[in-house]
């Protein structure tokens, strides 16, 4: 009974989501590159991404796929967010995603932008200076990301499929990280 | 970024704690006694260090599971004593031993004195090791071992020479939307064998050398969707006691863990009723290298004020645990428990 109280009421939270983001839409979402990372330590994961502009189709596809839960639970994520312009330019894929039949693929897709802990851009950025090139971290999804610079620009690939700009402005909440790209890491057609 | 890595102000999420620090055991009994003792200091031990340790001075305590209650607020700071009886002090002992008893031994022990760490002498270190990180590795270890589930997934009808061909089945797909080929991995699936495979209707299916249907794997937001039912034949396994308090799972009947995934479950319903927690699956051992995939700074932002990189050891987060691990070497020095 305790979880299906918890349950409803992560429910509740989540359908007030968008009207969250609604109340503050506009800002951000358009910056090319990406500022620092804003501290909202007060703020769930779950929270944060509801602020969050400009990400309202991976907020559905986080509610759809039934894994909005964990980004209120005790658990550490840092979800590496594709904004609405990502998915608009899968074409009709992104639409396709969305038909139930396809769930669990939309939901492997997820697991590949979400990672296990608090990684800011910053701390990835100086793991790439103290390595001196790229930097591999893994994911909950098929495989590992990798993090590179491209001149100022931060980037992410996965595998040799899709490679995406950090942009915008992450927020670190107390329970993980969001941080926006400019386009859905797909995988690779054979892993 | 500074000013998250230095926000002092510590969430709710940690009770006021001794450094679950490593160390070398007063009380060590050399590796073959039997001796235990409490560790009535905290981090102050090392103040300049802010907890971190040093690396020599943790040798030999590779097999340590320490348990981290939160950052250690500054007002604690020097002192070792005072909070006296914890319940959840205690480094859990004698699981699943050789005798089969599986209780949960030594919780509560209320010798507290303010520390929520527990040093032990070797033997101690090692027993206490050997059973509970063990016990977090047995499942995963059990659950590497499954395969797809043989026979027709439901929805498709049995014939003579086993299921339905793909094709004369109901929709089915060889190919991604993005043309990906559905394999275990796409689906974060780390426990299966290669081989061929299609898609149906929130199965993954494997196809058999003539292109038949011989098994099924069910999915996570398909026949694993919450609201279903658990899939017959589908295995599932316990988490440590850990995990359990961890992740927050109730008792043994509200959870099932699968595939690196942790799902709430209604034993009443027999329904899945949330995602609990997705793991990485990934394999961390003390003394041996850490797995690859891990080479930014990821401790959760509760922790970061205590376990953050130094020339002498780095931090790494994973499904629950924070490892201390050796820059130069790679190798996984300890395993720490963030109890909430």
């Amino acid at each position: 009974m305790k979880s299906i109280a918890k349950n409803a009421l992560a429910a509740a939270a989540l359908a007030a989501l968008p009207l969250v983001a609604a109340c503050s839409e506009g800002a951000e979402g358009d910056a090319q590159t990406f500022s620092e990372t804003r501290d909202k330590s007060t703020q769930s994961l779950g929270g944060a991404l509801g602020a969050m502009n400009g990400v309202s189709t991976l907020r559905n596809a986080l509610t759809e796929t039934e894994l909005a839960g964990i980004l209120d639970g005790p658990a550490s994520y840092t979800v590496l967010a594709p904004n609405d312009a990502a998915f608009e330019k899968l074409g009709e894929a992104s639409a396709d995603l969305s038909e139930e039949e396809q769930k669990p693929i939309l939901l492997a897709i997820v697991r590949d932008h979400l990672l296990p802990g608090h990684l800011t851009p910053e701390t990835i950025r100086s793991a790439i200076e103290a390595q001196g090139g790229s930097v591999s971290m893994t994911t909950l999804g098929e495989g590992n990301v990798t993090f590179a610079m491209d001149g100022e620009n931060l980037t992410v690939s996965l595998g040799d499929g899709a490679q995406a700009r950090i942009i915008g402005e992450p927020v670190a909440s107390n329970n993980g990280v969001v941080i926006p790209l400019d386009t859905v890491l797909v995988p690779s057609e054979n892993g | 970024m500074r000013y998250i890595l230095c926000g002092a102000a510590a969430v709710a999420l940690a009770a006021s704690g001794a450094m679950a620090q490593p160390g070398n055991g007063s009380g060590n009994g050399g590796g073959g006694k039997a001796a235990a003792s409490m560790n009535k200091g905290n981090s102050d031990a090392n103040p300049g260090n802010r907890g971190n340790g040093d690396a020599a001075k943790q040798r030999g305590s590779d097999r340590q599971v320490q348990r981290d209650r939160g950052p250690q607020r500054s007002a604690n700071r020097g002192n070792g004593n005072g909070n006296g009886n914890n319940n959840r002090n205690a480094i859990r002992a004698d699981r699943g031993n050789g005798n089969g008893n599986a209780a949960r031994v030594n919780r509560g022990n209320g010798n507290g004195n303010g520390n929520d760490f527990i040093r032990r002498g070797d033997r101690d270190i090692r027993s206490v090791t050997r059973v509970d990180y063990r016990d977090g590795r047995d499942f995963r270890r059990i659950d590497r071992s499954r395969s797809y589930i043989e026979g027709c997934p439901p929805g498709l009808a049995k014939k003579r020479n086993g299921c339905m061909p793909p094709g004369q089945a109901k929709k089915y797909y060889d190919r991604g939307l993005f043309g990906q080929s559905y394999r275990p991995s796409l689906f974060g699936l780390s426990n299966y064998r290669d081989g061929r495979y299609a898609y149906n209707d929130g199965y993954l299916l494997r196809l058999g050398s003539g292109g038949g249907i011989s098994g099924y794997i069910p999915l996570l937001g398909g026949a694993l969707g919450i609201g279903n039912q658990w899939p017959n034949s589908y295995d599932y396994y316990n988490v440590p006691d850990y995990y359990v308090d961890y992740y927050d799972l109730g008792s043994q009947g509200q959870y099932r863990y699968a595939d690196n995934v942790i799902y709430r479950y209604d034993a009443e319903d027999a329904a899945i009723t949330s995602v609990a927690a997705l793991l990485t699956g990934d394999d961390f051992q003390v003394g041996q290298p850490m797995p690859r995939g891990y080479d930014v700074y990821n401790v959760p932002y509760t922790y970061r004020d205590r376990y953050y990189d130094t020339p002498n050891n780095m931090y790494r987060y994973s499904d629950g645990y924070v490892y201390r691990v050796d820059p130069e070497t790679r190798l996984v020095a300890a395993a720490i428990e963030l109890l909430i």
